[in-house]
């Protein structure tokens, strides 16, 4: 898993570079952001992630100041800005069709924002300079947008949002009209371009989750205009809070089960709990909103669990007994579907492994410390 | 539909061109001849010369181009304001507004001239108003200014700024919204992305719809002839009076022949500054 490797935010919450307080967005009946708390602190990158329709494109233009709330209030720094039009609050903004001025050569397209300001000739000059510098544009500052492919042009839309120095750079799917190798190093070229200015924080709006998991220091997820989930990318993928965000994030396999209330043995003390599916004892982490008895989901990823060829083999650990269903054979790894009996799961296996028939019968193995239990809701 | 291939095809391509010597180009050589022949017989410039020498013709171009001028400038100002407020203000409406732009450019030109001799004109409704209300006494100059140049601006300008707008209309439709987003996140203020955004996207168009706002309103002739203004001439009504008040054919051709050069001329520029656009 990502470690996120790379500079972590300077402790700033006490004076988040945004402040998100009960904001609400309706139209009409409909609620599209339900009472939303965020707060980003300068030099973080904040991830907004969710499906289409969640709400994440309203929560960056209310931030922006091109969507008017309906309740709550939105600081930047110390001001108070939930009234103030987009031009005063200072704000980079990237979006998904870079949006450059078709009139206006790549240097002027940059040199936009600091004329606005009506700064002095030699500085803009040389603050357009460095920004096209740092994002690899320097050699076409005299084209136009016309002349550009795409991963230039929002290399262009980056240099002119940054030109401003703005305290926090805001992105809706930038990468999106990109091409697969193209986006991998557009996002390889964001986190240099951030780690060169740490003090900028970024909200990054994205339905991709590898994207999420490879700039974002924490990911706020988004479902039907509320915030599910709100961590660091490697704890959501680890601990899910809540069913929403284990399905969504990481395609989890999710097995009803139910807490024993009287556990055999001495795991119970390690902070393990254990819990019956399909006729087995199986023990798991509790995730911190889990109900303490009763029925609950048992999360565990494909890539976590193992498959016995000998159903009658005596393995240390959780097992459960299964059939498979389908195999399939998926080049870098393989993936079989097995039945057991309250559910079916998915498990991703080395692609060196022999691929089980479909039909046999096997043991699917974990360890504890990869199974957390969520509530079931 | 099968392309036409061997004897027929020099027939299939020479019938249009027929058709528009016969209807085009034929009467227009015989008004070049009668602009050209000297009253002696032969050819020459001879009426050209008279012609320009005069003080008619001078004032007929003048009064063309300053009509022409005042109302393309109107109308662009106009249709500009109201193409930005069908497309940005939202409001019960616009739609239709928009599509009524399309119908209105079908209405022949002298109809606005009528509607509005009926409106402003000497008996027309504004002035019987006028008069059942304050008396005669009270009445403004006996005749309306419908009759002088604003008059003609005014029908030409409530007539040609759909032209105006058509263009812009199209345009602003392919303007990005977020366009003008960016530009008010990196600080610009609305007036601001108007002047450095909007309308430096929008020259094209402007130059498009002002150009064939230019070159209708220098060859207008319904409205001026229906709204029945007698004290301005301009080269169309000049052509006019010769042909028609003093059968001074001859003379007519040649004005002609300068109107004509003029709009080509004309069309020509508008060609050249639209190929010398960036885009
Ligand atoms: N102006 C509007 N009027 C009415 N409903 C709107 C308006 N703008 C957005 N919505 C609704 O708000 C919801 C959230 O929209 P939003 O654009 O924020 O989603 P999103 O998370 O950005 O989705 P996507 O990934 O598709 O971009 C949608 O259901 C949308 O239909
Ligand atoms: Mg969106």
């Amino acid at each position: 898993m990502n470690e996120t490797p790379w500079a972590t935010p300077r402790d700033g919450l006490e004076s988040p570079q945004i402040r998100v307080q009960a904001l609400s967005v309706r139209y009409g009946d409909h609620a599209v952001l339900d009472r939303i708390d965020l707060s980003v602190a300068a030099g973080e990158v904040v991830v907004l992630l969710g499906a289409s329709g969640s709400g994440k494109t309203t929560l960056l233009r209310a931030i922006a100041g091109f969507t008017a709330p309906t309740g709550g209030r939105i600081a930047l720094g110390a001001t108070d800005v939930t009234r103030a039009p987009p031009y005063a609050r200072g704000l980079g903004l990237v979006v998904q069709n870079y949006a450059l001025f078709p009139h206006l050569r790549v240097a002027d397209n940059v040199a936009f924002g600091l004329r606005a300001r009506k700064l002095p000739r030699a500085q803009i000059e040389r603050t357009v300079a460095r920004f096209l510098e740092m994002t690899g544009m320097a050699a076409y500052a005299q084209r136009y947008p016309r002349e550009l492919s795409g991963g230039q042009q929002q290399r262009v839309a980056i240099a002119r949002a940054l030109a401003i120095e703005p305290p926090a750079l805001l992105l809706d799917e930038p990468l999106s009209a990109l091409d697969a190798p193209l986006r991998a190093e557009m996002l390889e070229e964001l986190r240099r371009l951030h780690a060169q200015l740490p003090n900028t924080a970024i909200v990054y709006v994205t339905h991709d989750q590898t994207e999420a998991i490879a700039i974002g220091h924490r990911i706020v997820l988004l479902h039907q205009g509320r915030i599910v989930a709100d961590g660091a990318p490697r704890h959501l993928h680890d601990a899910p809070p809540n069913r929403y965000t284990a399905e969504f994030f990481g395609q989890a396999n999710l097995l009803p089960a139910r807490i024993l209330d009287t556990p055999p043995g001495a795991d119970g003390a390690r902070g393990y709990v254990a819990v019956r599916i399909a006729d087995r004892t199986i023990w798991a982490r509790r995730s911190a909103d889990a109900p303490a008895s009763g029925e609950v989901l048992l999360c565990v990823r494909p890539h976590d669990l193992r498959l016995d060829a000998d159903p009658a083999a005596v393995s240390e650990g959780n097992r459960l007994d299964g059939v498979v269903r389908s195999s399939q054979w998926l080049g870098a790894s393989q993936r079989a579907v097995v039945d057991i009996g309250p559910a079916t799961v998915r498990v991703d296996r080395p692609a060196s492994a022999p691929l089980p028939a479909a039909g046999a019968r096997v043991q699917v193995t974990f360890a504890a410390e990869r199974a957390v239990l969520l509530a079931d809701r | 539909m099968r392309a036409p291939r061997g004897l027929w095809r020099p027939v299939v391509i020479a019938v249009p061109f027929a058709v528009l010597g016969v209807v085009f180009l034929y009467p227009l050589a015989l008004l070049a001849a009668e602009a050209f022949a000297n009253p002696g017989g032969g050819y020459g410039l001879g009426t050209f010369a008279a012609i320009l020498a005069g003080p008619a013709f001078h004032d007929a171009l003048l009064a063309t181009l300053r009509i022409a001028l005042t109302a393309t400038a109107v109308c662009l100002l106009l249709g500009s304001a109201l193409a930005l407020l069908v497309r940005f203000v939202a409001f019960r409406g616009a739609r239709t507004l928009a599509r009524m732009v399309d119908v209105y450019l079908a209405f022949p030109s002298f109809l606005v001239a009528l509607s509005l001799t009926f409106l402003y004109g000497n008996s027309g409704f504004v002035r019987s108003l006028w008069l059942s209300t304050f008396g005669f006494a009270a009445a403004p100059a006996a005749r309306s200014f419908l009759y002088g140049f604003w008059g003609v601006v005014l029908a030409e300008v409530t007539y040609y700024t759909p032209f105006v707008m058509r263009p812009l209309l199209a345009a602003l439709e392919v303007i990005d919204r977020s366009q003008l987003e960016v530009a008010s996140s990196l600080g610009e203020r609305p007036w601001g992305v108007l002047r450095r955004v909007l309308i430096p996207e929008l020259v094209p168009a402007l130059i498009a719809g002002g150009s064939l706002c230019l070159l209708l309103t220098m060859n207008e002739f319904g409205i001026i002839l229906v709204m029945g203004v007698k004290n301005v001439i301009t080269l169309p009504m000049m052509i006019y009076g010769k042909a028609i008040d003093e059968f001074d054919y001859p003379a007519a051709s040649a004005v002609a022949i300068c109107n004509v050069a003029l709009s080509l001329a004309l069309y020509f520029a508008y060609r050249q500054a639209l190929e010398r656009m960036p885009q």
